[in-house]
């Protein structure tokens, strides 16, 4: 070791922890050179110091405290990640986060479809409770109004009855009483009283109610259509059809109205009156309505049936109308070739346009002669752009479609010749197809 | 080397050590008076690991007595001798205070060196030497831990004020 390093062996000479081989290479060193002597010398003091185990304890002790805290505190976030505490900490936090996320998620999909379950519940009544729609309709087209009009316009005697028409939502839950339930002694009185009734119930009630089915439509999915497809012979579409748009179109109207009939009532039934007066949560039954219509020489539109038409050498249009704001397409096919997107024009770029409630959409029929089938479909959310063999996968109705076709009568002198066609389904997806063929 | 080229020696480096602080006369009786403690008390030490350590506690030691003598004399401050008062044969309260007021200069440099050093300083006083620190820490080189340990002697030294007294 060279002289100059021995000085490297003072912190030992102090603490007493030098081996004989240090001790012997610095005392040598110490006798030989006096800048060591005198750094030698002047660490006596500590050494004298040190060499007290009282002092030594004290020193150890206040060494080990320091060591502790400073293990405590100088630990990386790495370190404490790593620590089984840390990771279950962060682990409990974690699936915490997680649990609420799925929670918020799956309270808002129950309260979707508890709304849903409740439209389903409004707009399902019973055929055979509605009044039957007066078949004395109009012999004009244009006179075909919903039923609901006719009743504003029968005078103030019938207003309480407006409130518990067929069109009434307050009014079809009681229509969901079986028949027998009903005795028939229902007067003008009992019938304004029912709005009132119906108001009353508790919002946990239709809650419950739209958790049942809610319950039983995940229960049994497949069953669902299979019901609808049995109380479709009951239901008509045409009833259908007209009171859903009355719905539509008196959804404003009957929100004031119901305001005020609910002022008196209980919070509960405000809360679930407020739910169902909700127009965007109005899913009702998507409907068409079409018909041949021909033009008579004094300008007048009449209606006609297929035969007619067929024997007509004049122009035919077909009038197609729907119940609320849709989309509609119609394609054509002649013999067994590919379908042809018919409506809208191709000069439209779409393929399909929207429809509103009451308007009524002519389409001018080819005069050639031979017969074609003209494919009309209609959907609440706009057709996607498909080709004409997906188009030709679409052409079956679905299964919880309802057809109805409407003939004159000559007890009610109604001249009405469309046909009407419902799909239950309140889902945004669900669409109506109707095939049409048609031949001169 | 033998114990009397090891008086010889000893006798230089003391005497050139105790010029710096006191006179040279009295560096030279300081000197002399170690050399009799470790002539008439030690006679059978005579190795050089034992008389050269040996020779600095007693040299420590005289330093202090003459120290304490020159301040009874009154060689620093003039008194009476009527002030001065007797000597007490049990532990020296002058003593025991300043080995106090040391140990906590001690504690309170120590609490400002780093971590290494702390850890070194902890070792030396558990009695490791250093080829059991070099181990501890898993050093190649025990050079490597005598730097460790100068540098930190020389931090724990400058945080003292420059002395251990």
């Amino acid at each position: 070791m060279p002289e100059h390093d021995f000085e490297t062996l003072l912190g030992g000479f102090a603490a007493d922890t030098l081996t004989q081989e240090e001790k012997r290479l610095l005392y040598a060193a110490a006798l030989q050179d006096q800048q060591l002597f005198n750094a030698l010398a002047n660490e006596q003091a500590l050494k004298e110091l040190l060499s007290n185990p009282d002092v030594r304890r004290r020193l150890l002790a206040s060494l080990e405290q320091q060591r502790v805290s400073a293990a405590g505190s100088s630990l990386s976030w790495l370190d404490w990640f790593r620590r089984p505490a840390g990771l279950a900490f962060a682990g409990g936090l974690t699936a915490a986060a997680l649990a609420v996320v799925l929670g918020l998620r799956i309270y808002q999909d129950s309260l979707q479809q508890a709304a849903q379950s409740v439209e389903t519940e409004v707009a399902k009544p019973p055929s055979p409770l509605l009044p039957a729609p007066p078949a004395s309709q109009p012999s004009s087209p244009r006179h075909v109004e919903p039923e609901i009009k006719t009743k504003e316009a029968a005078g103030p005697s019938k207003d309480m009855g407006k409130k518990d028409g067929p069109l009434d939502r307050t009014t079809k839950r009681e229509q969901l009483v079986p028949p027998g339930q009903q005795t028939g002694q229902e007067g003008p009185d009992k019938k304004a009283n029912a709005p009132v009734s119906m108001l009353s119930k508790s919002a946990e009630e239709v809650t419950s109610t739209a958790g049942q089915k809610l319950a039983a439509r995940s229960t049994q999915p497949a069953t669902m259509a299979e019901s609808l497809r049995m109380e479709a012979p009951g239901i008509s579409a045409r009833a259908l059809f007209y009171a859903a748009q009355a719905v539509q179109q008196n959804t404003g109207r009957m929100a004031q109205e119901s305001e005020r009939a609910m002022k008196p009532l209980a919070e509960s039934a405000q809360q679930a009156n407020r739910l169902e007066r909700k127009p965007e949560d109005l899913s009702r039954p998507l409907g068409l309505r079409y018909s041949l219509v021909v033009r008579e020489a004094d300008g007048q539109e009449r209606e006609v049936d297929i035969l007619t038409a067929s024997k007509m050498r004049g122009p035919i249009f077909l009038a197609l109308e729907a119940n609320q704001q849709a989309y509609l397409q119609v394609w054509k096919q002649v013999g067994s070739s590919t379908m042809q997107l018919e409506w809208p024009e191709k000069e439209t770029g779409e393929t399909s346009l929207k429809l509103s409630v009451g308007q009524r959409q002519y389409i001018a029929l080819s005069t050639e002669n031979g017969s074609y089938t003209l494919i009309v479909r209609l959907s609440r959310v706009p057709f996607g752009p498909i080709t004409r063999q997906e188009a030709s996968l679409f052409d079956r109705p679905s299964p919880t479609q309802l057809q109805e076709a409407i003939t004159p009568n000559n007890q009610t002198g109604s001249q009405e010749r469309a046909t009407y066609a419902v799909n239950q389904n309140p889902s945004t997806g669900a669409y109506v197809t109707v095939e049409i063929t048609f031949s001169r | 080397m033998d114990r009397d080229q090891i008086l010889i020696s000893l006798r230089e480096r003391i005497l050139a050590f105790a010029t710096l602080r006191v006179s040279r006369a009295q560096a030279e009786d300081l000197a002399q008076e170690v050399l009799v403690v470790l002539h008439e008390k030690y006679p059978n030490v005579a190795g050089l690991t034992e008389l050269v350590p040996l020779a600095f506690q007693v040299l420590r030691f005289k330093m202090l007595d003459a120290h304490r003598k020159s301040l009874r004399r009154g060689e620093y401050h003039q008194e009476s001798v009527e002030d001065i008062p007797l000597a007490d044969p049990g532990d020296d309260p002058a003593a025991q205070l300043d080995q106090k007021q040391r140990v906590d200069r001690l504690l309170a440099a120590m609490a400002q060196l780093g971590h290494r050093c702390r850890e070194l300083f902890k070792w030396k006083l558990e009695g490791k030497s250093f080829p059991e620190i070099q181990k501890i820490m898993g050093q190649n080189s025990i050079n490597t831990i005598y730097t460790w340990d100068l540098r930190c002697r020389k931090q724990l030294l400058s945080l003292m004020g420059g002395s251990w007294e």
